[in-house]
């Protein structure tokens, strides 16, 4: 509601700017009511808190862990080979020329002629000699862990597998695997950077 | 008027006060906690850590031959399935291993190490120009197992020509 000053005996320079005047708002009762302080406190403790704990169990599984993967160095290769096309057999000397003991090794072969064919036919059932299934992979000793070790004495083993099912084969690949402990368990760890590749041909 | 404030006022023992409060902020701690993990969204984990963390140590390898798809594990991570993305001029489609016509001979488990897969895929595919393998790993949450793809550079391009 506006008021004017049309009095001419009240015109008063100090009224000057008064002429279109509001009526006073009191934005700042002294009488206000609010939260007590005290559970503002409790609130506030409470929620940061709880808040803190929520974050920081979702964000611990964010913290990098130790990777799953072989010593750096481990290393074999196939020093013999003897494919038989016509008794089908196959006969491999692997050696150990890395740095560390394997415990074993998975190997497939590719009766594709296309060279782009990956090697996916598991032959690692098929073993008569120099080594002992273990799942789908070779293992050398049940009892001595990572026992094809670089030592000279015994860096060296022959096995022998009877591929007589499989066709012509054109292609072997092994990929070794060592037994590592990793959070205080014995874990098979495969050693995907020290896989050969040979081409095979017969004899 | 002058307010009558009676000098002696009767309250709650300090004891009991600080009992009540330390009961009342934990009981509001755990609501919002239930509350705030209710929002956020949950972690999925895989050898102690986020699963997207472990899709960094995948490691396999795709070819694609006369219509044949093989795919060979040769890492620590077992692979429980494939995202075949199909690509043909300009548009793609996206499948399940298990959905193809090969997908029979998928392990039901998955591909453990040293796991190998081969199977044809020609009728699944058509005529696309390119097959983008993406792998999917299975980790535990809260609510139980989930699975998750890894996308974008874990995938492998194939071409088909």
């Amino acid at each position: 509601m506006l008021s004017r000053v049309h009095n001419k005996k009240t015109r008063d320079p100090a009224r000057k700017n008064q002429r279109f005047l509001l009526p006073p708002i009191n934005f700042f009762p002294r009488n206000r009511s609010g939260l007590s302080e005290v559970i503002s406190y409790i609130l506030l403790i409470a929620i940061s808190i709880a808040m803190s704990v929520a974050v920081y169990s979702w964000l611990r599984t964010y913290v990098p862990a130790e990777s799953i993967a072989c010593n750096d160095g481990t290393s074999i290769f196939i020093k013999n080979f003897s494919y038989d096309c016509s008794g089908k057999t196959l006969t491999l000397t692997v050696q150990n020329n890395g740095k560390f003991g394997i415990d074993g090794y998975f190997v497939h072969v590719s009766n594709n002629p296309d060279p782009d064919a990956l090697a996916t036919v598991d032959i690692s059932g098929k073993i008569t000699n120099g080594g002992i299934i273990f799942g789908n992979s070779i293992k050398f000793s049940n009892t001595v862990e990572n026992s094809l070790s670089p030592e000279e004495t015994h860096n060296t083993i022959v096995s022998t597998f009877n591929v007589q099912s499989f066709g012509t084969l054109y292609r072997i690949e092994l990929i070794p695997f060592r037994m590592q402990e990793i959070d205080n368990k014995k874990r098979v760890v495969s050693c995907s950077d020290a896989k050969v590749t040979e081409t095979l041909t017969c004899n | 008027m002058k307010k009558n404030f009676k000098k002696n006022k009767a309250g709650i023992s300090p004891v009991i006060t600080t009992v009540l409060l330390i009961a009342l902020v934990i009981v509001i701690i755990g609501v919002i906690f239930l509350w705030f993990s209710g929002m956020v969204e949950e972690g999925v984990t895989k050898f102690g850590k986020n699963i997207q963390l472990v899709c960094d140590d995948v490691s396999f390898d795709a070819s694609y031959s006369s219509g044949t798809l093989s795919i060979v594990n040769n890492g620590n991570v077992p692979l429980y399935d494939l995202n075949l993305k199909i690509s043909n001029a300009g548009a793609y489609t996206t499948k399940s291993i298990k959905d193809l016509s090969a997908g029979s001979s998928w392990p039901k488990t998955g591909l453990n190490q040293g796991g190998t897969f081969s199977g044809n895929i020609q009728s699944d595919i058509g005529n696309a120009n390119t097959i983008t393998v993406f792998p999917i790993l299975i980790g535990t949450s809260t609510s139980g197992k989930k699975t998750f793809v890894c996308e974008g550079q874990y995938g492998k391009a194939l071409s088909t020509s």
